[in-house]
């Protein structure tokens, strides 16, 4: 089963993201970035859902101690976002995340159907 | 790390069961249109630079919103079962008033940092639950007080209070099947 890090403050969305995917990947959760940084370089997973409004470190920062770091700067990852606003999409996407998603997250299938193209597109460039 | 606890095996829901149409929040991941939406004001300084700036006009209108999507919650019952149902209602019940005290406080001390942040925290948990006029409630909140606008959101966090005061018994009704 594919290993997903999920990084969220908030405990209802981690809830919600268990409920969705717990069935299909294999889920490791964080409440806080720094944490979650420092255990993904010893077991790097193979995709990341990251929370944008983290306290104190936020999802950009990760995203980008992420990116520029040698074990970690490959790894797929979807911004988890409430922010649903005009060019919201490409602001995210010129940060470097792979795809977002829009919370709340009602609709399973937008979670799912994120997930399984960007495993399917680093399976391919890996290949 | 935080321990995952299983809660049950997920029934996918299915969207031709529902009967009325949800929102465009939450039928699409990139439900807004750029080029449908007025250009963005320039950012706050210290904010992140993937928060963008609302422009009021196009917040959503919270007596639009009906005080409880109940298709949600039936979503929810059939992804996770009462108890994925429970544990949410649980935490928004626990967590909410907290997060409107703080938020009224705020307002009163004019922090409009702490009002976004909290209204943020606490839209995410109604929308999960379907309580969308609070949902709305604190996207006027958190976008006002992003731009730093504080003068209309003394009555937005009581009509926040208030709203919390009537969705609560309905989502509890939710769980008695009532």
């Amino acid at each position: 089963m594919k290993r997903i890090v999920v990084i969220e403050d908030n405990p209802d969305n981690r809830l919600l993201v268990e409920a969705i995917l717990e069935e299909h990947y294999t889920l490791v959760e964080f409440d806080n970035g720094p944490e979650a940084l420092v255990q993904m370089r010893n077991d790097p997973p193979d995709l990341v859902l990251l929370d944008i409004s983290l306290p104190g470190m936020d999802g950009t920062e990760v995203l980008r101690a992420m990116r520029s770091d040698p074990i970690l700067s490959a790894i797929p990852t979807i911004a988890l976002t409430a922010h649903a606003m005009a060019g919201d999409r490409d602001r995210f996407l010129a940060a470097g995340f792979d795809d977002y998603v829009t919370k709340p997250l009602v609709d399973e299938e937008a979670l799912l159907g994120a997930i399984v193209n960007q495993l399917d597109r680093e399976q391919r460039r890996s290949a | 790390m935080i321990m995952s606890v299983p809660l049950r095996t997920p029934i996918r829901y299915q969207m031709s069961v529902m009967n009325t149409e949800p929102p465009k929040i939450f039928m699409s991941r990139h439900p807004v249109s750029p080029e449908a939406m007025p250009e963005a004001r320039p950012r706050r300084a210290g904010t992140s630079e993937l928060r963008p700036v609302p422009d009021p006009v196009s917040l959503p209108v919270p007596d639009e919103y009906p005080c409880l999507r109940e298709e949600v919650v039936a979503k929810l019952w059939r992804l996770g079962g009462e108890k994925l149902v429970g544990q949410l209602i649980e935490l928004f019940e626990a967590g909410a008033p907290g997060r409107i005290a703080a938020i009224l406080s705020a307002v009163a001390a004019g922090d409009g940092p702490t009002v976004e942040r909290e209204a943020h925290a606490l839209k995410s948990s109604a929308g999960n639950l379907g309580a969308m006029r609070m949902w709305a409630l604190c996207q006027q909140l958190e976008s006002r007080a992003s731009v730093g606008e504080l003068s209309r959101t003394a009555a937005l966090a009581h009509q926040l209070e208030s709203e919390f005061g009537r969705v609560s018994p309905r989502l509890r009704g939710c769980l008695k099947g009532e």
